[in-house]
C-alpha cells in the first residue's frame, strides 16, 4: 500500500488512547489523592478544601466524564470515612470535573491566561452549584472554616444565600485556582503516553511555566488571605 | 496523621446487627436518608435519632460511634448559631432576643435544632451501618444486585489506596521537615502533592500490566473473595423498611399539622441557652481555626 493511497488516521478521543486497564487504576488513585487531600486539609485547618486536585488531573488527562467518576467516588468513600455530610457535595466535584475537562477540550487550556481563567470558572460554577446545598440541605454551615466569614458577611446584613455564597466564592477561588496549578505541576510529571496530546500552558517549558504555577499558587493563597482579612 | 483522622471504621462483633447482609442495613440508612430531607417535624427527626441509638447499643459500638460523634458534633452545632440567626424560613420571623448585631428569632431556633436532628439522624444510621461492615461485603453485596464490577473495583481500589497514600504523605512530609523545610501550611502540603501522586502513578503502571495479565476486561461471571449470603430474615428486612418509609412519607405529605415551624414556642431563656451553648462551640471552633491558620 503506497503512501498516498493511505487513509488518515481518525483522530482517536482521548479517553479510548489509554488503555482500560489504566483508567480503571488512575482512577482509585484520582480519588483517594482527594480524599487524602481532604483529610489533611481538615487535619491542618486550612482554609480551603483541597479535595479537587485528583478530580483535575482526572478530568484534565482521561476526559471529563472519568473525572466526574473520580469526583463522585471522592465523596461516596469519604462519606464512609468521615460521615454523610459530604455526599450531597458529590454535585459540586462532578460539575468541577466537568468544567475542567471540557474547558481544557475546547482550547481554555492553551494558554496560561486561559487556563487561569478556566480555574476562575471552575470556582464561580462551583460555588453556585453548593451554595444551594448548604443553604437549603445544612442551613448554611458545614463546620468549615468558610462558616465564620457567613457569620461577618449575615453581621454585615447580608441574607443567608448571599453570605454563603460570598463566603464560599472566597474559598472557592482559592481552592480552585490551588487545584488547578497543583493539577498542572501533577500532570507534567506523568508519563508521557498519558499526556501526549494534552493542549496545556506546560508547552512553553522550562522555568518560566514553574513560575507561572507557583503564581497560580501565591494568588490562589492570597485570595485566602483577602478572605481571612474579611472575616476578621 | 494517625488519630487525627476521623476514625470510621468497622468495629468488628458478632451482634445481630453485625450479622445482617449489608443490603438492608444500606436500605435503612437511605431511607433515613430520605426521611430526614422530607420532614421539619422535631418530634419524628427525634424518634429517628431515638431507633439510631436503639440499633448502635444492639450493635454495641457505643465506643467508636461516640468518639467520632464526639469530633461530629461540635460542627454541628454551629448549624444553631447560624440558623438563629439568619432563618432558612420564609418571612415574617419573630424576634426573641437582639445581642449586638444579630437578632435570634423563633423560626431560626426552630430551624437550627431540627438542621441538627437531621444530620445527627442520618449519621447515626450511616455510623451504625458502615460500623457493623466489612466494606468488601459491601461491595459483594453490591456486586449482587448488578453493580458493575468495574465500578466495583474502583472502589475496593479507592478505600485500599487511602491509608497508603496517607503513609506517602507523611514520608514526604517528613523528608521535608528533615531538610529544614516547612512542615505544615501550603508551603508545605501543595508540593508534596506532586511526589506522591508521581509515586502512585508507578502503581498504576503496574496494576495496569497485573490486571492485563489476569484479564481483567475480559467477559464472563467475576467471582469475589468474599462472599455474602442474603436470607429470607434480610429481604423481609428489605421489604419492612420499603413499606414502612412509604407509609411515613405517605403521612408526612398528606399530614399539614406535622409542620410546627408556627406552632412550637421556644421560651426566651431556652431559646438564648441553645443560642449561647452553640455560639461557644462554634467560637471554640473558630479560635482554633484562627490559631492554626496563622502558625500555617
Amino acid at each position: 500500500m503506497s503512501t498516498a493511497s493511505a487513509k488518515p488516521v481518525a483522530k482517536k478521543k482521548r479517553s479510548s488512547r489509554i488503555p482500560l486497564t489504566y483508567v480503571v487504576a488512575l482512577v482509585p488513585v484520582a480519588a483517594a489523592l482527594n480524599i487524602v487531600g481532604g483529610q489533611i486539609n481538615t487535619i491542618l485547618k486550612l482554609p480551603i478544601f483541597l479535595d479537587m486536585i485528583g478530580t483535575a488531573v482526572a478530568a484534565i488527562v482521561l476526559g471529563p466524564w472519568w473525572g466526574a467518576l473520580v469526583g463522585a467516588i471522592t465523596n461516596i468513600v469519604s462519606s464512609f470515612i468521615s460521615g454523610p455530610i459530604g455526599l450531597p457535595f458529590a454535585v459540586v466535584n462532578v460539575v468541577g470535573a466537568l468544567v475542567w475537562g471540557y474547558g481544557v477540550r475546547w482550547g481554555l487550556g492553551k494558554k496560561y491566561w486561559s487556563y487561569f481563567l478556566l480555574n476562575i470558572i471552575v470556582a464561580f460554577l462551583c460555588s453556585v452549584t453548593a451554595v444551594p446545598i448548604y443553604v437549603f440541605i445544612f442551613g448554611g454551615a458545614t463546620g468549615h472554616f468558610a462558616d465564620m466569614m457567613t457569620a461577618a458577611f449575615l453581621a454585615m446584613g447580608q441574607n443567608l444565600i448571599v453570605s454563603v455564597f460570598s463566603s464560599n466564592i472566597l474559598v472557592s477561588l482559592a481552592d480552585k485556582i490551588i487545584a488547578g496549578f497543583v493539577a498542572l505541576a501533577i500532570i507534567e510529571a506523568l508519563p508521557a503516553n498519558l499526556t501526549a496530546n494534552i493542549q496545556l500552558p506546560a508547552a512553553a517549558g522550562g522555568l518560566k511555566k514553574v513560575l507561572w504555577i507557583a503564581g497560580g499558587v501565591i494568588v490562589g493563597a492570597a485570595i485566602t488571605l483577602i478572605a481571612l482579612a474579611v472575616a476578621k | 496523621m494517625r488519630g487525627v483522622v476521623i476514625p470510621i471504621s468497622m468495629v468488628p462483633g458478632n451482634s445481630v446487627i453485625h450479622r445482617i447482609s449489608p443490603l438492608p442495613k444500606l436500605l435503612l440508612a437511605g431511607c433515613v436518608l430520605v426521611l430526614s430531607f422530607s420532614t421539619r417535624n422535631p418530634a419524628i427527626l427525634g424518634a429517628l435519632i431515638v431507633l439510631g441509638m436503639v440499633m448502635v447499643s444492639v450493635a454495641n459500638i457505643w465506643k467508636p460511634f461516640l468518639r467520632v460523634m464526639a469530633i461530629l458534633f461540635p460542627i454541628l452545632l454551629t448549624l444553631i448559631t447560624l440558623q438563629s440567626i439568619a432563618p432558612a424560613f420564609p418571612r415574617p420571623w419573630t424576634p426573641i432576643v437582639s445581642m449586638g448585631p444579630f437578632t435570634i428569632y423563633q423560626e431560626g431556633i426552630y430551624s437550627g435544632v431540627t438542621m441538627v436532628e437531621r444530620a445527627t439522624s442520618m449519621t447515626i444510621f450511616a455510623l451504625a451501618a458502615i460500623m457493623t461492615t466489612h466494606p468488601s461485603d459491601l461491595f459483594a453485596s453490591l456486586q449482587k444486585i448488578g453493580m458493575p464490577y468495574v465500578l466495583n473495583f474502583i472502589l475496593t481500589m479507592t478505600l485500599q489506596l487511602i491509608p497508603i497514600l496517607q503513609k506517602e504523605f507523611t514520608t514526604v512530609l517528613s523528608a521535608q521537615k528533615s531538610r529544614g523545610l516547612k512542615g505544615t501550611g501550603f508551603a508545605a502540603v501543595l508540593p508534596s502533592m506532586v511526589p506522591v501522586f508521581v509515586g502512585a502513578i508507578e502503581r498504576v503502571q503496574q496494576l495496569s500490566i497485573s490486571l492485563e495479565s489476569r484479564a481483567f476486561g475480559s467477559s464472563g461471571a467475576k467471582t469475589s473473595y468474599r462472599s455474602v449470603k442474603v436470607s429470607w430474615v434480610d429481604y423481609l428486612l428489605m421489604l419492612l423498611t420499603t413499606f414502612g418509609t412509604c407509609g411515613l412519607l405517605y403521612w408526612i405529605i398528606t399530614d399539614p399539622s406535622l409542620d410546627w415551624s408556627r406552632t412550637l414556642i421556644f421560651a426566651p431563656w431556652l431559646a438564648i441557652t441553645l443560642f449561647t451553648l452553640a455560639t461557644i462551640g462554634f467560637l471554640i471552633f473558630v479560635i482554633i481555626a484562627i490559631r492554626v491558620v496563622l502558625r500555617a
